[in-house]
């Protein structure tokens, strides 16, 4: 007995020195008032007092009882809770004096009892009301006479007794308020500080003062709460940005361009002017969007598909992406334009204006080098031709789109232009056969045109009250009136086997044309949903096409008259074309796959009428485009697709009956009028992975398209002495050979942990073979090219970025009638690239690109280029407003443009003029009437 | 003494009709809530849109936007709790294709599984075409509570607000008669379920459709199994690693990812 006392005492010694380590506690019970009944699983909170943080919680025990160890030195506040009792709320602090706190029972008050003695008892003080009111009134809470305690309930959703029995309620219900459609929490000040709150200022404000900037409507939500829906007005936007900037450099280059852009509230007016002579004839992308010369729109669909529709307009000479210009020739440019939107009536409707005027000029020497081969062997022709094209054009264009309601829009683009334009050219040329000269000539053509285009078109949609059904209609009518007027001039001479002139041709004459046509095409489309995840859109289009083409030649009948209308190369054609197209593809979308497939199928009538002999030409063909898509998407970045379409392609007008031209009086084009339709099968696949986490690209594709009953090029070169490099052309059906073409590339690019950086390679494999025949012998031709590239690259914002590739590359080229010539060739091309933010806000970048191309049989130079660009900018002010730029083009001054392809029976090898080295500085200074609200 | 017991007695017949009251009220220990996740997706595009203010493109893409689809983006998503232990999964979504379809705030990545009473969890998180199974203690959140109360699902709540990860401000509604401290995702710790949550500044809401009580169902609170080990500061360091070339964009991500 003594021994279990010891014990226990040694016990409860060992319990009180534990505790001793964290001494700081509290307990008590709660019960209800009236029963004593014991209040299982009330919760009880324990609170910092200061700002009411959660310390520690705990629920009372079925023995009525709770105990909160564990806590600290400090001022709190307990808060038990029980489901529809009052709140009870108690400060108490705990220190070394006072460590831990007994509550004893706390008393918990049903708050419709509480509310009761209040109401009977008419006690005036007994409440204090959070907010506005510190006594109760029950006047002020609209009570009835019969009111009930369950009335007064409603208007005090919260009530709070303390331990001295003061009650405290909250007056009203936290109304819901939503802003912009979504619900707003007001901000708690001690927890959202400054720094977070800086975009929901207006917010914040709005909360608390309900200021007069925003309009209140009350939505009955149908939940019994109150919803205050606050509209925030749109950011009325003001203000105006633009760019001016000038350069000149060595050898007479210059640039210039000033670009204005106002914006006032919901309409937008942009002007800008450009000029230079080094290649920059447009804007560049960014700057075209900015300044509304965006060349592509993009909407959303239903499922959140998107579509990009491209503006009108095009490349034409004056809009050319990115602002390079990349032919041939040296090009003075210079382009101007107007452009104005805006939106009215709640956004409903919208204009859009645009007025561009300007002018492009290029002068260059192109030069030709070409192998024709014929079985009787390969001609060789070297040409040289020296260009000058002008060109200055007008464009007004307008589109207006108007939401018609909430389920129809229509949009109606109207345009016109006007292009005049003069060109000239001067050639020399000679050919030879293994070394003897075969012919050789000059060729001079002058030409001044002056074209007329106007353009309408419409289109209306409608989305019906089934998701997925719709309906479009459009209709497109073009007219385009052009005039031409021009002199051919040429001699030709033609050597017999001992190298003397056997034969000379010569032809001076005044060429003169006008083509009038209108165009009008019109489609109805309509799509309906069969089941949830199939779909059909059909389709009917009508198209009818009028024109009118009147080309004549005339001799000289005395010096400088021109009045002798050469027949065999005049021609008169009237020409009326109606087609109709109906065609209907099924869509189906599944969870991962989406799998389409149809065809559309027109017939057209084409009938013509040579005015000038009274000769018709009436033919009827029916054109197939058959398709089908597949697509798997194998994750969020992964994924695969397949597609095929088939397409008829008629044989061209020139092809059936050209009109007889001589303006290249070595080749004389013959027709063919039994010509049919070639059709072409054209399969594609694609797969593409990135992987985020890792770093990591792969992807694969290619395609393979051949064709039958294909439109091939008939040959014949002639040889006798008196006319030998001659050829006559003609297009032929080849029944029984399908050519076909092939393409396959893959990619795979990491990056890689170790050294920092993206590592990537890439192979690719495209050829064809090809028919032609030639001096009536079939000649099959293989264009094989290979090539493979491996490429590093780094990338730290802000601070530098470079990147290297290189990789050699091999083309098989390769005639059958010619075996013994080969044009194999091996070739290797490299390109790196760096950019390097200095101090002092300055800027150095350069790129070089290395080619080289090596000779073969009938291209006998090597060909070698090394590009040498850099680049030295400095920035000032602290948007980088103004900028000055030092830049040197082709430092090596090796840029010359060439290319080699195969065509036919020809195999040629063009060189040309292009923009050389040269030394430029610019002057680039962005304004902004925002930049001093400090906003960027 | 018999006076006191006879008032008692008296006292007890005339507050009997309140003593039922008192007596029923029932508390919920385990079962299964139902989640709606809401985001304001017009809220969260035009702050994209406002980060790049001269890109015309985008701000067409947004109008284009705001034409065709709803305001809110809507995910479900269940918690089935029992025996203080909780395990949040979220439905399937249908991938979104699309300009905006690939914002992070919006898809559900974590399935976790929480041990109240040790305040562990274990969490199958998806980041991009990886899964890692994330394992640490529970973020301590300093809750702040107040006495704004509403109702959800037919229980009433409470507030609290917090402040996680030094800058994401959380609203959150617990209800005191589920005595659970487990709520959907990461977010644990109140003195009952939390049937309402909404992270304003991000645009983002949880609130519960319906609770269902039941007997806890041994499949459902599994625990997540699948995925690369991880605890919370390597995952931190791994999420680092991905996003740190990323600039603005990547701190979007990496926000998405640690809530």
């Amino acid at each position: 007995m003594k021994f279990t006392i010891l014990l226990s005492v040694f016990c409860l010694l060992f319990a009180i020195s534990s505790s001793a380590q964290n001494p700081y506690s509290v307990k008590g019970a709660a019960v209800d008032t009236t029963a004593n009944a014991k209040l299982f699983n009330a919760s009880v909170s324990v609170l910092n007092s200061k700002d009411s943080t959660l310390v520690k919680f705990t629920r009372v025990s079925k023995a009525g009882t709770f105990a909160v160890p564990n806590l600290h030195k400090g001022s709190f506040i307990l808060l038990v809770t029980y489901p529809e009792y009052a709140d009870y709320v108690e400060r108490f602090s705990l220190d070394s004096a006072h460590t831990s706190h007994d509550f004893k029972a706390i008393k918990m008050l049903l708050k419709s009892k509480l509310l009761a003695d209040v109401v009977i008892k008419g006690t005036r003080a007994a409440i204090k009301i959070k907010g506005d009111t510190t006594e109760f009134d029950p006047r002020a809470f609209k009570i009835q006479p019969n009111a009930t305690v369950e009335d007064l309930l409603k208007q005090l959703p919260g009530i709070q007794v303390d331990k001295d029995g003061k009650i405290t309620a909250q007056g009203q219900t936290v109304p819901k308020v939503l802003v912009d459609g979504e619900e707003f929490f007001g901000d708690d000040p001690t927890l959202v500080t400054k720094n977070l709150r800086a975009d929901m200022v207006d917010k914040v404000q709005l909360y608390d003062k309900k200021s007069d900037q925003a309009t209140f409507t009350g939505i009955d939500d149908g939940q019994k709460t109150k919803t205050i829906n606050v509209q925030l007005k749109a950011d009325k936007k003001n203000g105006y940005f633009g760019k001016a900037e000038a350069g000149g450099g060595s050898d007479g280059y210059y640039q210039g361009s000033l670009l204005y852009n106002r914006f006032k509230g919901k309409s937008k007016f942009s002007a800008y002017a450009i000029t230079g002579n080094n290649g920059k004839t447009g804007l560049s992308w960014e700057d075209a969007d900015k300044y509304g010369q965006g060349f592509a729109s993009v909407e959303f669909g239903d499922e959140g598909s998107v579509s990009f529709s491209f503006n009108g307009g095009g490349d034409d000479g004056l809009d050319s992406f990115g602002g390079q210009y990349y032919g041939q020739g040296i090009p003075v440019a210079r382009t101007g334009g107007v452009h104005f939107d805006t939106k009215w009536n709640k956004d409903k409707e919208s204009l859009n204006a645009n007025y561009k005027i300007g002018s492009l000029t290029v002068d260059g020497t192109e030069n030709t080098l070409s192998q024709n081969n014929t079985p009787q062997g390969a001609i060789n022709s070297n040409t040289t031709r020296d260009f000058h094209n002008y060109m200055f054009r007008q464009k007004l264009d307008g589109t207006y789109t108007v939401k018609l309601d909430t389920t129809s829009n229509l949009k109606i683009m109207v345009d016109g232009s006007i292009k005049n334009s003069n060109t000239r050219n001067n050639s020399t040329s000679e050919s030879d056969q293994d070394g003897v000269a075969v012919n050789n000539g000059t060729n001079n053509t002058i030409n001044d045109a002056s074209t007329k285009v106007f353009d309408f078109n419409a289109l209306y949609t409608k989305k019906f009250k089934k998701k997925g059904r719709t309906f479009s209609l459009s209709a497109i009518e073009n007219v385009n009136n052009a005039d031409a007027h021009g002199f051919l001039r040429s001699t030709n001479q033609f050597f017999d086997a001992d190298g003397k002139v056997a034969n000379t041709e010569t032809i001076d004459q005044l060429k003169t044309g006008n083509t009038t046509s209108s165009k009008l095409t019109t489609n109805a489309a309509y799509t309906e949903p069969l089941t949830k995840v199939l779909s059909v859109i059909v389709n009917y289009a009508f198209g009818y096409n009028h024109g009118v083409s009147n080309q004549r030649s005339f001799n000289q009948s005395a010096p400088g008259v021109y009045n002798l209308q050469v027949d065999s190369l005049s021609s008169d054609y009237r020409l009326n074309e109606i087609s109709n197209q109906v065609g209907a593809i099924f869509n189906m979308k599944g969870k991962k796959a989406t799998f389409n497939f149809g065809t559309k199928v027109s017939n057209v009538n084409f009938d013509q009428m040579n005015e000038m002999t009274g000769v018709p030409f009436k033919r009827d063909f029916v054109n197939w485009a058959p398709q089908a898509y597949f697509q798997y998407r194998f994750s969020q970045r992964q994924f695969l697709s397949i597609n095929y379409n088939g397409r008829t392609t008629q044989p061209s007008i020139s092809q059936i009956q050209p009109v007889a031209n001589n303006s290249n009086p070595l080749n004389v084009i013959v027709g063919n009028p039994d010509l049919r339709p070639s059709f072409a099968n054209n399969f594609n696949f694609y797969y593409n992975s990135y992987k985020v986490v890792s770093g990591q690209a792969l992807g694969v594709n290619g395609g393979y398209s051949f064709t039958n009953n294909p439109i091939i090029s008939n040959l014949t070169t002639l040889l006798t002495d008196s006319v030998k490099g001659k050829t006559i052309s003609q297009y032929i059906n080849l029944r029984n050979k399908t050519p076909f073409n092939y393409n396959f590339r893959t990619y795979f690019d990491k990056k890689i942990e170790a050294i920092d950086m993206n590592v990537g390679f890439n192979l690719s494999l495209n050829g064809s073979t090809s028919y032609s025949i030639s001096n009536e012998e079939l000649n099959k031709t293989i264009y094989d090219n290979y090539s493979g590239q491996i490429n590093f690259s780094k990338y730290k914002e802000k601070k530098y970025q470079f990147y290297v590739s290189a990789g050699p590359n091999y083309t098989i080229s390769h005639s059958s009638l010619t075996p013994n010539i080969s044009n194999n060739g091996r070739g290797f091309r490299s390109d790196g690239g760096f950019n390097v933010y200095l101090p002092a806000k300055f800027q150095i970048g350069s790129d070089v690109s290395y080619e080289f191309t090596a000779k073969t049989q009938t291209f006998d130079q090597d060909l070698k280029k090394t590009l040498w660009n850099a680049n030295l900018t400095k920035t000032f002010f602290k948007n980088d407003d103004l900028k000055l730029t030092l830049w040197v083009n082709d430092i090596l001054n090796q840029n010359v443009g060439f290319s080699r392809n195969v065509s036919g029976n020809f195999i040629q090898q063009d060189s040309y003029t292009t923009i050389k080295r040269y030394v430029m500085f610019t002057v680039t200074w962005n304004f902004n009437s925002m930049a001093s609200l400090g906003k960027k | 003494m018999k006076k006191i017991i006879a008032l008692t007695i008296i006292s007890v017949f005339l507050s009997s009709g309140s003593l039922v009251k008192a007596q029923n009220a029932h508390f919920v220990n385990s079962g299964v809530i139902e989640y709606e996740k809401s985001v304001n997706m017009f809220a969260l595009i035009k702050k994209e849109v406002d980060q790049y203010k001269d890109d015309s493109f985008l701000e067409q893409a947004y109008e284009s936007y705001k034409k065709t689809q709803p305001q809110f983006r809507k995910l479900k998503s269940t918690l089935s709790f029992g025996d203080n232990k909780t395990h949040f999964v979220p439905a399937e979504e249908e991938s979104r294709d699309g300009f905006f379809g690939d914002n992070a705030m919006v898809s559900q990545n974590n399935n976790i599984f929480t041990d109240l009473e040790t305040t562990t969890f274990i969490d199958q998180k998806k980041v991009f075409e990886e899964t890692f199974l994330v394992k640490d203690t529970s973020r301590k959140i300093t809750w702040k509570i107040t006495d704004e109360t509403r109702d959800i699902a037919g229980y009433t709540c409470r507030r609290a607000n917090a402040l996680i990860m030094d800058s994401i401000y959380v609203v959150a509604f617990y209800t005191e008669r589920i005595p659970v401290s487990g709520g959907p995702e990461t977010f644990t710790g109140l003195p009952g379920m939390i049937l309402g949550l909404a992270l304003p500044h991000e645009n983002i809401t949880w609130f519960a459709t319906k609770v269902t009580e039941s007997a806890p169902d041994n499949k459902a609170m599994a625990a997540p199994t699948k995925g690369k080990p991880m605890d919370t500061k390597s995952l931190q360091a791994t999420l680092n690693k991905i996003m740190k070339d990323w600039g603005n964009w990547g701190k979007t991500y990496l926000k998405a990812f640690s809530i």
